[in-house]
């Protein structure tokens, strides 16, 4: 499909209309990446990295920067429209019943409606954490930086109110930059 | 008083790193703890603590960005008008800074020695979604043990329906929240 502005405005209405949020990832492969071809996965990983040093809502993040490399400055305010119109009137909407007795009520009392949608996000968010990871997490020493970040933000939940995605972030980057020049300072001292 | 509350969800926007659950504490803080005393409190904006949570709970149920659920706080306070001038300010920072810092870093990518740390930041990415995932597995723990034998059940049917069948999120979303009602309400 041809990236106009009318069909980047259509395509984050249609995703922001079902995508739950940590399911966010997935909706996005499956729409901009697998279908329309719009971009590679390593852009929509490029566009998670980058929205996590922004301040603001991360999903909105992500999305202002897939609008931005698709078509500019148009192509963000195009998609972020797309993207939070239909949950701005769902929202409008239960706002206005909420405030009615009964309606509150309903969606407290029966809490496997959010336990089941949770249930769901966690099989989506589980699907796109293994096409996002599979062509990166190749060997030991990707696999070692992995487990060392999951410990750090295990660390810090412990002991704070948790780590920050950036500081998260920022690490991995400095410890894969280090490694070569670790080794080349290495390979010159040794032999 | 929109263009107030625009001011302080630009703020809150402006202030929190790290994704939409830290906007709902600092919002939490400015618009409902803060204001329990009642001499700290210097706004004419305040929240009850039992809104609060109860339009926290409900935004889980919105598709799209979170976003929209907090606006759902200024319904009745003005309306759509209101609910608006909240959205806005807390997108308004999104529009302003993402566009620089992706300039800034389609300038350097290019560049060698950045593919290193490109390696590094998404490996990063990888484990934030690790624990988002951690984050909701939780979640299904807390129950008794057959509804969490149901819940594992369904996000595991919805990952392997998705991966080995491709079928799309939307119907596996509608049939979770379906399966959700009837398995897991009976007995909480």
């Amino acid at each position: 499909m041809e990236i106009t502005k009318l069909n980047i405005f259509l395509a984050f209405l249609k995703i922001g209309s079902y995508s739950f949020g940590a399911a966010t990832g997935e909706v996005l492969i499956e729409n901009l990446v697998e279908r329309k071809k719009w971009m590679s996965l390593e852009k929509l990983r490029e566009a998670y990295a980058v929205a996590a040093f922004a301040p603001g809502p991360y999903h909105v993040n992500i999305v202002v920067n897939l609008g931005y490399q698709l078509r500019g400055i148009s192509g963000m305010l195009l998609s972020v429209a797309g993207f939070v119109l239909p949950s701005l009137f769902i929202a409008a909407g239960i706002a206005a019943m909420l405030y009615q007795p009964g309606v509150a009520a309903f969606f407290m009392e029966n809490h496997g409606i959010l336990m089941g949608l949770q249930a769901g996000i966690a099989g989506l968010l589980l699907n796109a954490t293994i096409k996002l990871g599979e062509d990166i997490i190749t060997g030991k020493t990707e696999t070692a930086i992995l487990l060392f970040l999951l410990f750090v933000m295990g660390a810090g939940k412990l002991f704070s109110d948790g780590v920050s995605f950036f500081v998260i972030i920022l690490a991995g980057a400095v410890i894969t930059y280090a490694i070569p020049v670790v080794r080349k300072i290495r390979g010159h001292s040794e032999p | 008083m929109n263009l107030k509350l625009f001011a302080l969800f630009f703020q809150i926007s402006l202030y929190s790193f790290g994704g939409i659950y830290s906007i709902w504490a600092l919002t939490q803080k400015k618009l409902v703890t803060e204001c329990k005393v009642e001499k700290q409190c210097e706004r004419e904006i305040v929240f009850k603590q039992e809104d609060f949570d109860r339009i926290f709970g409900i935004s889980r149920m919105i598709p799209g960005p979170r976003v929209g659920g907090i606006a759902m706080l200024g319904y009745p306070l003005g309306g759509v008008f209101t609910m608006l001038a909240i959205l806005l300010g807390l997108l308004a920072p999104s529009l302003l800074i993402v566009p620089l810092i992706t300039k800034f870093y389609n300038r350097l990518s290019h560049k060698e020695n950045v593919k290193n740390i490109r390696k590094g930041a998404q490996i990063a990415i990888i484990s934030i979604l690790a624990v988002f995932l951690y984050g909701l597995l939780k979640k299904g723990f807390r129950m008794e043990w057959v509804q969490s034998i149901f819940y594992i059940a369904i996000a595991g049917s919805v990952f392997w329906l998705n991966k080995r069948y491709r079928i799309n999120p939307v119907i596996l979303i509608v049939a979770s929240i379906i399966a959700g009602y009837l398995l897991l309400n009976a007995s909480s």
